[in-house]
């Protein structure tokens, strides 16, 4: 998504498509904004922990947020 | 078919086409009011129309509930993520109300329809409607006590009830025999479809006339404007983390106030939402969905931010929610939301702006009633024979400003709604109204006064009506700002034929909750008084100017009483 915010650091990660069938539903939340993901989550590594986002803007939010010396806490799936 | 001769369009032709999108989004929502079945749609516009591109970008939307537009795009865009571009073909319709899909809470239905041109996808149409029955637990579908989403109603992901024009017919017979009133939602789902194949219509012709190249950058710069204004309005933001929070009374299910608490953090142009601090979510169907805090938090920045931007995805960019899953501004499945859309969304709003306040107080009102007193109920016609149901809300008094009183009666701030008039209601319904009226002395008192609540008293005229209800403001009231006090509180009273005075429902019939049950039935004779809350006021109540005040003793919306107490009236 194009987007005219100031230039974010970039987050180094990678597309996960959601590998579950059709008939079933689990359900992924972002680790940053806490929305259910539909089909595909941004995998994001960090201290050896699997974080799972939305977007490259809520892992970079993510970011941010650290940043500006806020807690986040993530979700436990 | 014009053409453009650079990337960049002039702002005349990006006006042209955008007030086209517009109005598109208006001429739906007037077919839609012209040919559904149901009041909620006819009379009270409970619904939604916009536009979307074919990767779910939000264009084009008109005056409807800020709800609806705020969440589209999440229903749209999982919609297109879960069913895939290319499973798109001419003629089709996919519905979906699912609050674990993207969607607000269970009786809001998307019907969402490709438009097709030169033999590709360029544009999605999508209604949102309130659906006034969908099943479920209660009639009228607001199961105020439901513990789980599966007693709301019927849930239905993304699935296509068109299929290149026809009717996909299973379907259709899934939904029909699970709602009470299969006739209403026939005719509204039609009217809904109507609506998509009137803005189908005049996109070709938009798309004939401009050419799909044009329309597609047009979009693109639409977007990034409205992101490049709404950037620039909250650069006047004083930069800042704000706090402010506020409870829903009880749930339902336990007697218990569930708080929702903002961190609100304006970075030079952006503006973060972080409600992570708020309580676990609630048993009963008072809890957010995520796209419910979401659209609740862009509203209130809206209100406080320049009207002229175009309302579009983009003008949402820089504002960013965070939340935690598992509580109140975001519920985990299972948990109902079915109050979540409608109660505690002005709350969430209201939340904002009273952050907001801090920072820029001008611009800022004091809080609403945000109860819409939902009210449900449904039985056999006495006249009819026919199962008849109805979703009926009220109005309530906004907060006042800066500069000007609170409205009164209006609909809470998440929807754009009318009511119901009482002519309507009583032809179609076995009540009669004995009373609606302006609440006298409901706003809060202030420089500018909160606007007033309304109080509606029913009897029932029928042998049996169940009835639900869903309201909260009745132990809180709307607070006021700068030294304005808060509006009164919310009411709902009963009273069985031959008793001499009304009293709660919890007293008459036992509920857990006076104010959130389902499913108690009222016999022909029995009354009800729902009186709605006022808003705050503005601003200390002794600058109030003796016109104001004597215009309002005037108007009857307070009285003498009162204007002597409260703002030292001596005349």
């Amino acid at each position: 998504m194009r987007t005219n915010a100031k230039a974010q650091p970039p987050v180094r990660g990678r597309w996960v498509e959601n590998k579950t069938m059709w008939y079933e539903q689990t359900m992924f939340y972002c680790d940053c904004c806490g929305m259910l993901i539909p089909q595909k989550q941004f995998v994001v590594e960090e201290g050896g922990v699997q974080r799972l986002f939305c977007g490259t803007n809520c892992a970079q939010l993510n970011q941010k947020l650290k940043s500006l010396n806020k807690r986040l806490f993530p979700v436990k799936t | 078919m014009k053409k453009a001769k650079s990337n960049k369009l002039d702002i005349v032709t990006l006006t042209v086409i955008n007030n086209a999108l517009v109005n598109i989004c208006r001429e739906m929502g007037t077919a839609m009011m012209r040919t559904s079945y149901s009041p909620i749609f006819n009379e009270a516009l409970d619904f939604s129309c916009v536009i979307f591109t074919p990767d779910g970008e939000m264009i084009g939307q008109a005056e409807f509930c800020p709800t609806m537009i705020g969440s589209a795009q999440y229903a749209v865009k999982w919609t297109i993520e879960e069913l895939g571009l290319d499973s798109f073909e001419p003629g089709d319709v996919v519905i979906h109300n699912d609050p674990y899909r993207g969607q607000c809470h269970m009786p809001e239905h998307m019907v969402l329809k490709p438009v097709f041109f030169g033999k590709k996808l360029r544009f999605f149409v999508a209604n949102i409607a309130h659906v006034g029955e969908i099943g479920g637990m209660a009639p009228g579908s607001f199961a105020a006590d439901a513990t789980e989403v599966y007693q709301e109603g019927l849930r239905l992901p993304p699935i296509k009830i068109m299929r290149g024009g026809e009717y996909v017919k299973d379907v259709w017979k899934i939904i029909l025999s699970n709602h009470r009133t299969p006739k209403s939602s026939w005719g509204d789902l039609h009217a809904m479809i109507g609506s998509l194949n009137i803005a189908a219509e005049r996109l070709v012709k938009l798309l004939e006339d401009y050419g799909a190249d044009l329309l597609a950058e047009a979009s693109n710069q639409l977007l990034n404007y409205s992101e490049r204004w709404m950037r620039a309005e909250i650069r006047e933001i004083p930069d800042g983390t704000y706090e402010a929070a506020d409870c829903m009374e009880d749930d339902g299910i336990t007697d218990q106030p569930v708080w929702m608490r903002l961190k609100l953090i304006v970075a030079d142009d952006e503006i973060i939402a972080d409600w992570t601090r708020s309580d676990p979510q609630a048993r009963g169907a008072i809890n957010a969905t995520f796209v419910v805090t979401a659209a609740a938090t862009y509203s209130a920045v809206l209100h406080v931010t320049n009207k002229d931007i175009p309302r579009n995805s983009g003008c949402f960019r820089p504002i960013r929610i965070v939340t935690k899953p598992g509580t109140l501004v975001n519920v985990r499945h299972p948990g109902p939301s079915v109050g979540g859309n409608t109660e505690t969304h002005p709350h969430i709003q209201n939340v904002v702006v009273a952050a907001l306040s801090q920072a820029i107080p001008a611009r800022t009102a004091a809080a609403e009633g945000a109860t819409a007193c939902n009210f449900l109920f449904g039985g056999l016609h006495p006249e009819t024979g026919e199962y008849y149901t109805n979703y009926h809300f009220e109005g309530c008094g906004w907060g006042g400003t800066a500069t000007h009183d609170g409205n009164s009666v209006m609909c809470p701030v998440n929807g754009n709604c009318r009511n119901t008039p009482v002519e309507v209601f009583e032809t179609k319904y076995p009540f009669l109204t004995l009373e609606y009226s302006m609440r006298k002395d409901s706003g809060g008192v202030g420089k500018r006064r909160g606007g007033l609540g309304s109080s509606r008293r029913l009897r029932v005229m029928a042998p049996e009506i169940t009835v639900s209800a869903l309201l909260d403001r009745t132990r809180t009231h709307a607070w006021g700002l700068f030294g304005g006090s808060g509006g009164t509180s919310a009411k709902l009273l009963v009273k069985k034929k031959g008793q001499s005075a009304f009293t709660t429902f919890s007293e008459a019939f036992g509920t857990i909750s006076a104010t959130k049950f389902t499913r108690v039935v009222l016999k022909e004779g029995d009354e009800v008084i729902i009186e709605s809350p006022g808003g705050g006021g503005y601003d200390p109540a002794g600058e109030r100017s003796t016109e104001d005040i004597e215009d309002d003793i005037r108007q009857g919306y307070i009285s003498l009483e009162a204007a002597r107490e409260h703002y030292a009236y001596k005349r």
